[in-house]
Protein backbone atom coordinates (compact mmCIF):
# COMPACT_ATOMS: atom_id res chain seq x y z
CA UNK A 1 0.00 0.00 0.00
CA UNK A 2 1.90 3.00 -0.75
CA UNK A 3 -0.62 4.97 1.11
CA UNK A 4 1.73 4.43 3.78
CA UNK A 5 4.20 6.50 2.08
CA UNK A 6 2.07 8.98 1.81
CA UNK A 7 1.14 8.85 5.33
CA UNK A 8 4.64 8.64 6.46
CA UNK A 9 5.62 11.76 4.58
CA UNK A 10 2.61 13.83 6.61
CA UNK A 11 4.32 12.42 9.87
CA UNK A 12 7.70 13.45 9.19
CA UNK A 13 6.38 16.48 7.70
CA UNK A 14 4.38 17.41 11.03
CA UNK A 15 7.36 15.47 13.23
CA UNK A 16 9.78 18.30 12.03
CA UNK A 17 6.82 21.39 12.85
CA UNK A 18 6.76 19.28 16.08
CA UNK A 19 10.16 18.91 16.96
CA UNK A 20 11.00 23.10 16.24
CA UNK A 21 8.42 23.73 18.59
CA UNK A 22 9.16 21.59 21.22
CA UNK A 23 5.72 19.88 21.07
CA UNK A 24 4.54 16.45 21.43
CA UNK A 25 1.04 17.16 20.99
CA UNK A 26 -1.33 18.21 17.79
CA UNK A 27 -4.82 19.44 18.76
CA UNK A 28 -6.03 19.70 15.14
CA UNK A 29 -4.73 18.43 12.03
CA UNK A 30 -6.24 18.55 9.21
CA UNK A 31 -5.31 16.45 6.34
CA UNK A 32 -6.52 17.02 2.60
CA UNK A 33 -7.30 13.94 0.21
CA UNK A 34 -7.80 15.58 -3.28
CA UNK A 35 -9.58 12.78 -5.19
CA UNK A 36 -7.46 12.87 -8.25
CA UNK A 37 -4.92 10.20 -6.19
CA UNK A 38 -7.96 9.04 -5.09
CA UNK A 39 -6.22 7.51 -1.50
CA UNK A 40 -7.67 5.58 0.30
CA UNK A 41 -9.22 7.25 2.96
CA UNK A 42 -9.44 4.21 5.80
CA UNK A 43 -5.84 3.09 4.68
CA UNK A 44 -4.54 6.81 5.64
CA UNK A 45 -6.06 7.21 8.25
CA UNK A 46 -5.20 4.03 9.86
CA UNK A 47 -1.63 4.63 8.79
CA UNK A 48 -1.30 8.18 9.89
CA UNK A 49 -2.66 6.80 13.19
CA UNK A 50 -0.04 4.33 13.94
CA UNK A 51 2.95 6.51 12.92
CA UNK A 52 1.86 9.28 15.09
CA UNK A 53 1.26 6.54 17.85
CA UNK A 54 4.78 4.89 17.17
CA UNK A 55 6.75 8.17 17.05
CA UNK A 56 5.06 9.12 20.69
CA UNK A 57 2.65 11.96 19.24
CA UNK A 58 -0.72 12.54 20.26
CA UNK A 59 -2.62 13.96 18.18
CA UNK A 60 -6.36 15.00 19.73
CA UNK A 61 -8.58 15.48 16.56
CA UNK A 62 -7.30 13.81 13.24
CA UNK A 63 -9.63 15.31 10.37
CA UNK A 64 -9.34 13.75 6.78
CA UNK A 65 -11.04 15.87 4.17
CA UNK A 66 -11.71 15.02 0.51
CA UNK A 67 -11.49 17.81 -1.91
CA UNK A 68 -12.90 16.88 -5.93
CA UNK A 69 -10.36 16.96 -8.47
CA UNK A 70 -10.75 19.82 -11.14
CA UNK A 71 -8.94 20.28 -14.27
CA UNK A 72 -9.16 23.75 -16.14
CA UNK A 73 -7.98 23.88 -19.74
CA UNK A 74 -5.64 27.00 -20.19
CA UNK A 75 -6.67 27.10 -23.78
CA UNK A 76 -10.90 27.24 -23.38
CA UNK A 77 -11.12 27.74 -19.68
CA UNK A 78 -13.53 24.92 -19.15
CA UNK A 79 -13.55 23.30 -15.73
CA UNK A 80 -13.66 19.87 -16.06
CA UNK A 81 -14.50 16.85 -13.21
CA UNK A 82 -13.04 13.98 -13.05
CA UNK A 83 -15.89 11.73 -13.71
CA UNK A 84 -16.21 14.39 -17.01
CA UNK A 85 -13.29 12.83 -18.25
CA UNK A 86 -14.26 9.20 -18.29
CA UNK A 87 -10.78 7.67 -17.00
CA UNK A 88 -10.42 3.94 -17.98
CA UNK A 89 -8.90 2.11 -14.73
CA UNK A 90 -5.69 1.23 -15.66
CA UNK A 91 -5.00 5.12 -16.09
CA UNK A 92 -6.26 5.72 -12.93
CA UNK A 93 -4.17 3.51 -11.24
CA UNK A 94 -0.87 5.33 -12.77
CA UNK A 95 -2.83 8.57 -12.08
CA UNK A 96 -2.82 7.07 -8.63
CA UNK A 97 0.75 6.85 -7.83
CA UNK A 98 1.52 10.36 -9.45
CA UNK A 99 -1.07 12.24 -10.30
CA UNK A 100 0.81 14.44 -12.89
CA UNK A 101 0.40 11.55 -15.40
CA UNK A 102 -3.34 12.71 -15.97
CA UNK A 103 -1.54 14.72 -18.90
CA UNK A 104 -0.48 11.99 -20.64
CA UNK A 105 -3.72 10.34 -21.23
CA UNK A 106 -6.52 13.79 -21.52
CA UNK A 107 -7.29 16.61 -22.94
CA UNK A 108 -9.89 18.84 -23.04
CA UNK A 109 -13.08 17.32 -24.23
CA UNK A 110 -14.55 21.02 -25.88
CA UNK A 111 -11.19 21.78 -27.59
CA UNK A 112 -8.80 19.13 -27.54
CA UNK A 113 -5.65 21.09 -25.93
CA UNK A 114 -3.72 19.02 -23.38
CA UNK A 115 -2.83 21.95 -21.58
CA UNK A 116 -4.82 21.01 -18.62
CA UNK A 117 -3.98 22.39 -14.92
CA UNK A 118 -5.07 20.48 -11.71
CA UNK A 119 -6.71 23.81 -9.91
CA UNK A 120 -7.71 21.61 -7.07
CA UNK A 121 -8.09 17.98 -5.44
CA UNK A 122 -4.65 16.82 -6.96
CA UNK A 123 -3.04 15.10 -3.58
CA UNK A 124 -2.83 14.45 0.00
CA UNK A 125 -1.73 17.28 1.45
CA UNK A 126 -1.43 19.08 5.26
CA UNK A 127 -4.33 21.86 4.93
CA UNK A 128 -3.35 22.89 8.19
CA UNK A 129 -2.16 22.09 11.77
CA UNK A 130 -3.08 23.60 15.44
CA UNK A 131 -0.46 22.68 18.46
CA UNK B 1 1.16 24.07 4.03
CA UNK B 2 3.69 21.62 1.94
CA UNK B 3 6.58 19.88 4.44
CA UNK B 4 7.20 17.08 2.55
CA UNK B 5 11.09 17.75 2.36
CA UNK B 6 11.91 15.64 5.71
CA UNK B 7 10.06 12.60 4.13
CA UNK B 8 12.69 12.99 1.19
CA UNK B 9 15.78 13.40 2.64
CA UNK B 10 14.79 10.16 5.08
CA UNK B 11 14.11 8.12 1.96
CA UNK B 12 17.30 8.57 0.28
CA UNK B 13 19.07 8.30 3.97
CA UNK B 14 20.46 4.91 2.72
CA UNK B 15 22.77 5.86 -0.25
CA UNK B 16 25.77 6.91 -0.13
CA UNK B 17 25.89 8.70 -2.88
CA UNK B 18 23.43 10.79 -5.29
CA UNK B 19 25.14 12.35 -8.45
CA UNK B 20 22.94 13.93 -11.51
CA UNK B 21 24.44 13.85 -14.85
CA UNK B 22 23.63 17.64 -16.24
CA UNK B 23 24.14 19.47 -19.22
CA UNK B 24 23.25 22.99 -20.27
CA UNK B 25 23.10 21.75 -23.65
CA UNK B 26 21.07 19.11 -24.86
CA UNK B 27 21.81 16.03 -26.70
CA UNK B 28 25.11 15.81 -25.87
CA UNK B 29 24.70 12.09 -24.09
CA UNK B 30 23.29 12.72 -20.43
CA UNK B 31 21.04 9.79 -20.69
CA UNK B 32 23.32 7.17 -22.14
CA UNK B 33 26.21 8.52 -19.65
CA UNK B 34 23.70 7.89 -16.96
CA UNK B 35 22.15 4.44 -18.02
CA UNK B 36 25.90 3.36 -18.26
CA UNK B 37 27.41 4.72 -15.08
CA UNK B 38 24.18 2.88 -12.88
CA UNK B 39 25.26 -0.25 -15.19
CA UNK B 40 28.43 -0.75 -14.84
CA UNK B 41 28.36 0.52 -10.73
CA UNK B 42 26.23 -2.47 -10.52
CA UNK B 43 28.61 -4.29 -12.63
CA UNK B 44 31.59 -3.81 -10.33
CA UNK B 45 29.77 -5.40 -7.86
CA UNK B 46 27.71 -2.06 -6.42
CA UNK B 47 24.77 -1.60 -5.79
CA UNK B 48 23.02 0.91 -7.82
CA UNK B 49 19.97 3.15 -8.87
CA UNK B 50 19.00 5.01 -11.65
CA UNK B 51 16.29 7.87 -11.36
CA UNK B 52 15.29 9.23 -14.72
CA UNK B 53 14.27 12.69 -13.70
CA UNK B 54 13.27 13.84 -17.52
CA UNK B 55 10.04 13.65 -16.72
CA UNK B 56 8.22 14.96 -19.81
CA UNK B 57 10.68 12.98 -22.04
CA UNK B 58 11.89 9.79 -20.31
CA UNK B 59 14.11 7.66 -21.75
CA UNK B 60 16.32 5.98 -20.09
CA UNK B 61 13.15 2.71 -19.92
CA UNK B 62 14.70 2.88 -24.08
CA UNK B 63 18.16 2.46 -23.09
CA UNK B 64 17.75 -0.42 -20.94
CA UNK B 65 15.38 -2.38 -22.48
CA UNK B 66 12.67 -1.82 -20.15
CA UNK B 67 9.34 -2.29 -21.81
CA UNK B 68 7.28 0.39 -19.86
CA UNK B 69 3.47 -1.26 -20.50
CA UNK B 70 4.51 -4.63 -19.32
CA UNK B 71 6.73 -4.21 -16.28
CA UNK B 72 5.35 -2.27 -13.06
CA UNK B 73 7.31 -1.36 -9.70
CA UNK B 74 5.84 -3.21 -6.71
CA UNK B 75 3.46 -1.07 -4.31
CA UNK B 76 4.81 -2.16 -0.84
CA UNK B 77 4.38 0.57 1.68
CA UNK B 78 5.58 3.02 -0.91
CA UNK B 79 7.23 1.54 -4.22
CA UNK B 80 9.91 -0.47 -4.97
CA UNK B 81 11.99 0.25 -8.31
CA UNK B 82 12.40 -2.38 -11.03
CA UNK B 83 15.18 -3.82 -10.90
CA UNK B 84 17.31 -4.30 -14.30
CA UNK B 85 20.85 -5.67 -14.72
CA UNK B 86 21.13 -5.25 -11.20
CA UNK B 87 20.11 -1.85 -11.31
CA UNK B 88 17.02 -0.23 -9.20
CA UNK B 89 15.43 1.84 -11.55
CA UNK B 90 12.61 4.33 -11.54
CA UNK B 91 10.61 6.69 -14.08
CA UNK B 92 7.57 8.20 -14.59
CA UNK B 93 7.50 6.28 -17.69
CA UNK B 94 6.03 3.33 -16.10
CA UNK B 95 2.86 5.62 -15.11
CA UNK B 96 2.83 7.10 -18.27
CA UNK B 97 3.45 4.30 -20.62
CA UNK B 98 6.16 6.12 -22.08
CA UNK B 99 4.02 8.88 -23.51
CA UNK B 100 4.61 12.26 -23.74
CA UNK B 101 4.19 13.64 -20.59
CA UNK B 102 3.25 17.86 -21.38
CA UNK B 103 3.82 19.29 -17.85
CA UNK B 104 4.58 22.91 -16.24
CA UNK B 105 6.75 24.16 -13.74
CA UNK B 106 5.12 23.23 -10.84
CA UNK B 107 4.07 20.00 -11.86
CA UNK B 108 7.84 19.18 -12.20
CA UNK B 109 8.23 20.42 -8.76
CA UNK B 110 5.50 17.65 -7.70
CA UNK B 111 6.21 14.91 -9.51
CA UNK B 112 9.69 15.72 -8.07
CA UNK B 113 8.91 15.41 -4.39
CA UNK B 114 5.77 12.68 -5.11
CA UNK B 115 8.39 10.29 -6.82
CA UNK B 116 10.86 10.82 -4.01
CA UNK B 117 8.72 10.42 -1.14
CA UNK B 118 7.33 7.32 -2.73
CA UNK B 119 10.37 5.15 -4.23
CA UNK B 120 11.81 2.88 -1.46
CA UNK B 121 15.37 2.70 -2.77
CA UNK B 122 17.83 -0.26 -0.89
CA UNK B 123 21.40 0.72 0.66
CA UNK B 124 22.79 2.03 -2.97
CA UNK B 125 26.52 2.76 -2.95
CA UNK B 126 25.35 5.53 -5.96
CA UNK B 127 21.88 6.93 -7.36
CA UNK B 128 22.55 8.08 -10.51
CA UNK B 129 20.06 11.33 -11.67
CA UNK B 130 19.48 11.43 -15.49
CA UNK B 131 17.93 15.11 -15.80
CA UNK B 132 16.51 17.07 -18.87
CA UNK B 133 18.83 19.47 -20.20
CA UNK B 134 19.30 23.17 -19.68
CA UNK B 135 18.78 25.25 -15.56
CA UNK B 136 15.44 24.57 -15.19
CA UNK B 137 13.16 22.67 -12.59
CA UNK B 138 14.28 19.85 -11.77
CA UNK B 139 17.92 21.16 -11.77
CA UNK B 140 16.90 23.70 -9.18
CA UNK B 141 14.89 20.97 -7.21
CA UNK B 142 18.13 19.09 -7.07
CA UNK B 143 20.34 21.73 -5.40
CA UNK B 144 17.27 22.76 -3.35
CA UNK B 145 16.03 19.41 -2.18
CA UNK B 146 18.99 17.13 -2.60
CA UNK B 147 21.34 19.39 -0.85
CA UNK B 148 24.35 16.27 -0.73
CA UNK B 149 23.73 15.53 -4.49
CA UNK B 150 26.89 15.88 -7.14
CA UNK B 151 26.82 16.87 -10.81
CA UNK B 152 28.36 15.50 -13.61
CA UNK B 153 28.52 17.97 -16.21
CA UNK B 154 28.34 16.40 -19.79
CA UNK B 155 29.35 18.68 -22.99
CA UNK B 156 30.47 18.17 -26.27
CA UNK B 157 33.89 19.99 -27.71
CA UNK B 158 31.10 22.40 -29.68
CA UNK B 159 31.66 26.19 -29.04
CA UNK B 160 27.89 26.24 -27.98
CA UNK B 161 27.97 23.39 -25.40
CA UNK B 162 31.21 24.90 -24.23
CA UNK B 163 29.55 28.12 -23.31
CA UNK B 164 26.79 26.58 -21.58
CA UNK B 165 29.31 25.01 -19.81
CA UNK B 166 30.83 28.15 -19.12
CA UNK B 167 27.93 29.71 -17.62
CA UNK B 168 27.41 27.08 -15.39
CA UNK B 169 30.90 27.86 -13.70
CA UNK B 170 29.41 31.45 -12.92
CA UNK B 171 26.07 29.98 -11.20
CA UNK B 172 26.15 28.97 -8.00
CA UNK B 173 25.48 25.41 -8.42
CA UNK B 174 29.39 25.32 -9.93
CA UNK B 175 30.87 23.82 -6.61
CA UNK B 176 28.36 20.83 -6.66
CA UNK B 177 30.26 19.92 -10.07
CA UNK B 178 33.06 17.05 -9.04
CA UNK B 179 33.82 16.51 -13.17
CA UNK B 180 33.12 17.07 -16.77
CA UNK B 181 32.86 14.22 -19.12
CA UNK B 182 33.30 15.20 -22.56
CA UNK B 183 31.03 12.81 -24.90
CA UNK B 184 31.43 13.18 -28.76
CA UNK B 185 34.96 14.24 -28.90
CA UNK B 186 37.11 14.86 -31.81
CA UNK B 187 39.49 17.21 -30.34
CA UNK B 188 41.07 17.47 -26.80
CA UNK B 189 39.17 20.61 -24.99
CA UNK B 190 40.89 19.56 -21.92
CA UNK B 191 42.71 22.53 -20.79
CA UNK B 192 39.82 25.26 -21.65
CA UNK B 193 37.77 23.21 -19.18
CA UNK B 194 40.52 23.46 -16.31
CA UNK B 195 40.54 26.90 -17.36
CA UNK B 196 36.73 26.65 -16.15
CA UNK B 197 38.38 25.78 -12.44
CA UNK B 198 36.62 21.85 -13.67
CA UNK B 199 38.21 18.87 -13.66
CA UNK B 200 38.08 16.42 -16.61
CA UNK B 201 36.76 12.86 -15.99
CA UNK B 202 37.00 11.90 -19.58
CA UNK B 203 37.23 12.29 -23.14
CA UNK B 204 34.60 9.66 -25.05
CA UNK B 205 34.53 9.68 -28.37
CA UNK B 206 31.98 9.15 -30.90
CA UNK B 207 30.96 5.75 -31.82
CA UNK B 208 29.05 4.80 -34.63
CA UNK B 209 28.24 0.91 -33.17
CA UNK B 210 26.31 2.77 -30.22
CA UNK B 211 22.82 3.44 -31.72
CA UNK B 212 22.34 -0.60 -32.86
CA UNK B 213 22.85 -1.73 -29.15
CA UNK B 214 20.18 1.02 -27.43
CA UNK B 215 17.53 -1.36 -25.36
CA UNK B 216 19.75 -3.90 -25.67
CA UNK B 217 22.32 -4.06 -22.74
CA UNK B 218 24.36 -6.95 -23.07
CA UNK B 219 25.69 -5.34 -26.23
CA UNK B 220 25.67 -1.97 -25.09
CA UNK B 221 28.21 -2.58 -21.89
CA UNK B 222 30.63 -4.49 -24.31
CA UNK B 223 31.13 -1.10 -26.31
CA UNK B 224 33.95 0.86 -26.42
CA UNK B 225 31.47 3.67 -24.63
CA UNK B 226 30.97 1.39 -21.73
CA UNK B 227 34.18 0.99 -21.72
CA UNK B 228 34.96 4.49 -21.11
CA UNK B 229 32.45 4.64 -18.62
CA UNK B 230 34.00 2.07 -16.57
CA UNK B 231 36.92 3.53 -16.33
CA UNK B 232 35.13 7.16 -15.68
CA UNK B 233 33.40 5.51 -12.81
CA UNK B 234 36.54 3.94 -11.22
CA UNK B 235 37.36 7.42 -10.87
CA UNK B 236 34.21 8.97 -9.82
CA UNK B 237 34.00 6.01 -6.94
CA UNK B 238 37.25 6.31 -6.04
N1 LIG C 1 29.77 8.80 -27.52
C1 LIG C 1 28.75 8.66 -28.37
N2 LIG C 1 28.93 8.14 -29.60
C2 LIG C 1 27.91 8.01 -30.47
N3 LIG C 1 26.66 8.38 -30.22
C3 LIG C 1 26.39 8.92 -29.01
C4 LIG C 1 27.42 9.08 -28.02
N4 LIG C 1 26.87 9.64 -26.93
C5 LIG C 1 25.56 9.80 -27.20
N5 LIG C 1 25.27 9.38 -28.44
C6 LIG C 1 23.97 9.46 -29.13
O1 LIG C 1 23.58 10.81 -29.16
C7 LIG C 1 22.17 10.95 -28.98
C8 LIG C 1 21.86 11.82 -27.77
O2 LIG C 1 22.23 11.12 -26.59
P1 LIG C 1 21.37 11.23 -25.26
O3 LIG C 1 19.94 11.04 -25.55
O4 LIG C 1 22.00 10.37 -24.25
O5 LIG C 1 21.64 12.78 -24.95
P2 LIG C 1 20.93 13.65 -23.80
O6 LIG C 1 21.95 14.63 -23.35
O7 LIG C 1 20.35 12.77 -22.79
O8 LIG C 1 19.78 14.37 -24.63
P3 LIG C 1 18.56 15.24 -24.00
O9 LIG C 1 19.19 16.58 -23.67
O10 LIG C 1 17.58 15.32 -25.10
O11 LIG C 1 18.09 14.51 -22.81
C9 LIG C 1 21.63 9.54 -28.85
O12 LIG C 1 21.17 9.11 -30.09
C10 LIG C 1 22.83 8.74 -28.40
O13 LIG C 1 22.75 7.38 -28.79
MG1 LIG D 1 18.35 12.70 -22.04
ZN1 LIG E 1 -10.21 23.50 -23.90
Amino acid sequence: MHEWALADAIVEAACSLLNERRAKRIALLNVVIGSLQSADREVLKFALTELFKSRGIKVEELRLNEEEALLRCRLCLKIWKLEDLDIPDDVKEAVHFIPEVIHAYVRCLNCGSQDLEIISGRGVYIASMEL
Amino acid sequence: MDLKNPAIMKRLEGIERIIAVISGKGGVGKTLIASAMALTIAKIGFPSGLLDMDFTNSSCHLVLGVDVSKEKPIEDIGILPVKVHGVEFMSVAFYSRGEALPLRGVEIDNIFRELLIITRWSKLKALILDTPSGFGDVILNITTYLPRAEFIAVTTPDTLSLETLKRLAGTYMSGKISGVIVNMSYKSIRSSIEKMGFKVLAEIPRYNDLEGCIGNVDRFMKTGFAEKIEETVQKVLD
